[in-house]
This record gives structure tokens, sequence and C-alpha cells, in this order.
């Protein structure tokens, strides 16, 4: 019977074990080297996709673009319903577009009253969306652009519309992002207009929940959700999106960026801002401070 | 030299990392990006527990752990943890291949569920042993079971379409004259 085969098996057998014993050894060691020293295998990561997925480009746009081309299919035959839905949506529209225009000519007058320019530092590099996580427990996307075309880790990336994440992981030619929805992800917004601050922390859900608000009560569900530039993670003033309730009572936010479909997406280049190290120095500056001391020590000589 | 030409494993073998190159790349396609409530079968531990089980020698272990390991990188995981947890659970697989391999087909799936939630206990164990944030739990529990109802797809895709068939002694001395 089958045990005939271990007579075989006999010389080779402990040998393999102790190949397998070694290898387990090895990874075992390598997760614990990923947990000590995690930026290092980090970036052994991204050299690792950076070298495998551009490789793979040419394939995926082809597969990407063929089955979007059967979704879009698909949605024809939903297209009397779309028509309606379209309509309807465009009669709401036409309302928002005249209240939209007041306000924009309120706005212009009074940016004009104010001299107020919009910040000109704040500008953006495009990169193509190339590959997801390939993970339901990760949400992350890759990009096409890299260190090359001078992608920092930390930045801020939008769609046309909303925030969608902040880059994690920058290789030679790609880059990573880790979206707003991804576990992993903390970003401490401002809902307007009552001002709350709050931390938006994604949970693998579309609507990542809003935690540590001041005052809950002063928070509704429609307000909008901007970032808050504490702790200068992003740039202040990003939209993120509007504040909804699920239906456990928990406060979560709508996110503005069409999460379905992440095609192009923009890295604002972040300039890291001024700098505060303590009090004093915000009251009066370093070098009023020692152009005091100095008047102290002139004093002092002239009193002595 | 002939013999190499003329041996059906090396081509297996290349096989199976071709077909995992695949099941990666198909995970990759950035074509959902929103967040699923449920996860897509994990199909390369599917295709290598049954490709193992058929025929050892077409998996050779540093293949498999190969493979496992850029799993993890690639997919984001923990690097090399799942990957340990997946080589003890296919040496496990393998220590009771004569059980299974005579036994019927529900044998086989039942061992190869054992391995599996084995393997991704131990992965969650270690997890929170050394304080790494886990995965929601509901998430991990309905992906292992559609991983392991897929497992009888993957088994016959293996068994018809790729003629991986259990070996009987007679393969066995075959196999040992052409060597």
């Amino acid at each position: 019977m089958a045990r005939d085969r271990t007579t075989a098996d006999d010389y080779s057998r402990p040998l393999r074990r102790m190949l397998v014993g070694i290898l387990v050894v090895l990874l075992l060691g390598m997760y614990l080297l990923w947990r000590i020293d995690s930026p290092r295998v980090e970036r052994l990561r991204i050299a690792m996709i950076d070298r495998f997925v551009p490789s793979m480009d040419w394939a995926m746009a082809p597969v990407t673009g063929l089955t979007n081309i059967a979704r879009d299919f698909q949605s024809y035959t939903r297209i009397y319903e779309q028509n309606q839905d379209l309509r309807r949506e465009l009669q709401q529209m036409k309302a928002w577009r005249e209240a939209a225009l007041q306000l924009e000519q309120e706005n212009a007058r009074l940016l004009d009253l104010n001299k107020v320019r919009i910040d000109p530092k704040l500008t953006h590099v495009t990169g193509v969306v190339t590959a997801d996580s390939g993970s339901p427990f990760r949400q992350s996307v890759l990009l096409n652009v890299g260190a090359r075309d001078g992608i920092m880790d930390g930045w801020a990336t939008m769609d046309g519309i909303g925030l969608v994440g902040r880059i994690s992981g920058v290789g030679q030619n790609t880059s990573r992002v880790i979206l707003l929805t991804d576990t992993n992800s903390r970003i401490p917004v401002t809902v307007q207009p009552s001002g709350q601050r709050a931390i938006l922390v994604g949970d693998n859900e579309a609507a990542p929940t809003l935690e540590l608000i001041e005052n809950r009560d002063l928070v509704r569900p429609g307000d909008r959700v901007v970032t808050s530039g504490d702790g200068k993670v992003f740039p202040a003033g990003l939209l993120v999106g509007q504040v909804a309730q699920s239906p456990d009572r928990r406060l979560r936010a709508r996110l503005a960026a069409d999460y379905e479909r992440l095609k192009f997406l923009r890295v604002l280049r972040s300039h890291d801002g001024e700098l505060i190290e303590d009090q004093g120095t915000l009251l009066a500056g370093p070098k009023m401070q020692q152009s005091d001391e100095k008047a102290d020590a002139q004093t002092g000589a002239t009193d002595g | 030299m002939a013999d190499v030409l003329l041996n059906p494993k090396w081509g297996y073998r290349f096989l199976l990392l071709l077909l995992c190159a695949v099941i990666l790349f198909l995970n990759l396609l950035p074509i959902n990006t929103a967040p699923r409530a449920w996860g897509a079968p994990d199909l390369i531990p599917c295709l290598i527990f049954s490709w193992t089980l058929r025929r050892p020698s077409y998996a050779p272990t540093i293949l498999v752990a190969l493979i496992a390991f850029s799993a993890d990188m690639i997919l984001q995981r923990p690097p090399g943890l799942f990957a340990a947890a997946f080589l003890i659970a296919i040496e496990f697989l393998r220590s009771r291949a004569a059980d299974i391999s005579t036994g019927t087909f529900t044998v086989e799936w039942a061992y190869v569920a054992l391995a599996l939630t084995a393997a991704v206990l131990f992965e969650r164990v270690l997890l929170n042993i050394t304080l790494v944030d886990t995965n929601p739990l509901r998430l991990t529990l309905t992906q292992l079971v559609i991983t392991l109802l897929a497992y009888p797809a993957v088994a016959a895709f293996c068994h018809f379409a790729l003629k991986l068939r259990f070996q009987s002694p007679s393969d066995v001395r075959m196999e040992g004259a052409i060597q």
C-alpha cells in the first residue's frame, strides 16, 4: 500500500523536515525583523513592488479596460432608470447652480474685500492608478509616479473633488496611497460650520468614522468635513466629505471622492510650515530675545 | 539531460509558479477600490494545497516558500508570518498524504479545512502576541469560509484540466524508474 513508498523516502524525509524547519525559522525571522524595524522592511517591500508591478502594466491596462467596458455595457440595461434619475438630478442641480452662482458672486466680493489669495504653494503632480492592494483587508492603491517625480512620504492625495488618502511608501517609479478607508488611516479633520475638531478613522467600511469629537451635539449629518491641518499631517482646508449618521448612531464621513473609480489622482506638494518649538519663541522671535539679552548685557555694563 | 526534459516535473513546477503569478495579477487589478464587506477567496493556498496533495514532488518546499513570501509582500500582509504558517500546514498535510489519497474527497476537504483554519488562527495569535493590529474578525472569517468553499472547484481544476491525479503505487514505481 501507500506505506511501501516510505522506504524510499526514509533518507529524504528527515532532510526535508530540516529544510522546512529552516525555512519556517527564516520566515518568522523576517516577520520579527519587520516587527522590530518596520521602515527598513517596508522599503524592501516597496522596492519589490516597484520592480514587479510596473512590468505587468502592459497586461493590466487592457484587462482593467475590458472589465470597465463590460461594466459600462451592463449599465445600458438600466438605461431607462438612469435617465429618470438623471432628469431628477438635473432638476436639483439647476437649483444648486442658482445658489452656487449667488455664492460665487458673494465670495468674489468678500475675497476682494479681504484681498485673499489662494495659497500658491499647493501645486500638484498627477498620477494614474495602476494597481490596488489586492487584498480585502488593505485599502490602498499604487500610483505610477514615484521618487523620480519628487513624490515624498506623507503628501496628501486627492481626486478632482475630495481627499483620497496619503502617500505611504515611495519607490523609484511607483508610490502607494493609503486610502482614508484603510484601518491604518487616521486624519485630523474639522467639521464645518461648527468648527469641531475630530479624527477621521478608517475601518474598512465605505464611510470612515469620526472619532474624538469635542462636542457631538454641535455636529449634524450633512455638515462639511475638511482637513484641519493639525499636527501638520495635511494642508488645512481640503474637502473630505459630509457627515452622515450610521444606524448604530456613530458619526461617519461620506467621502466626497469617488472611491468606486479611482483613476487619476493628484498628489499635493506639501511644504513644511513654520515650526514653533516652544511658547517663548512664539511670543517673541529668537532674534528679539537675543537682542534683548544683548541689551540687558549692555545696560548691565553701563550700569556697572 | 534528456531525462530532465522528458520529466513532466519541471513543467508542472513552472506551471504552478505561473498560475500563482496570474492569481496575484488578477488580485492586483484596480477594478474595485471601494471597500467590500466580504473577502474574495484566497486562491493561492487552495491551489498549492491541492497540488501538493496530488503530486508532492511537483510542489517543492522552496518554491512554495518563495510563492507564499512573495504573496505576503505584494498583498501588504506582515511579511513571512502567513508564509511560515502555510509551510507548517503543508507539512502537516504531507504527513497525512497516505490517509488522504486513499480516502474520499470529503476527507481531503476536511483535512484542508483543518490545516487552513489552523494556519489563519496561528497567524492571528502571533499577530496578537506581537501587538500588531489584526484584520477585522468578520472579514477574516468570511474570507476563510469562501476560500474553503472554493477549494472543490480548485481541486476539480487540478484534477480534470491539469490531469493532476493522486499517485497509485504503480505510478511511483514508474517515476522511480524514470529518475
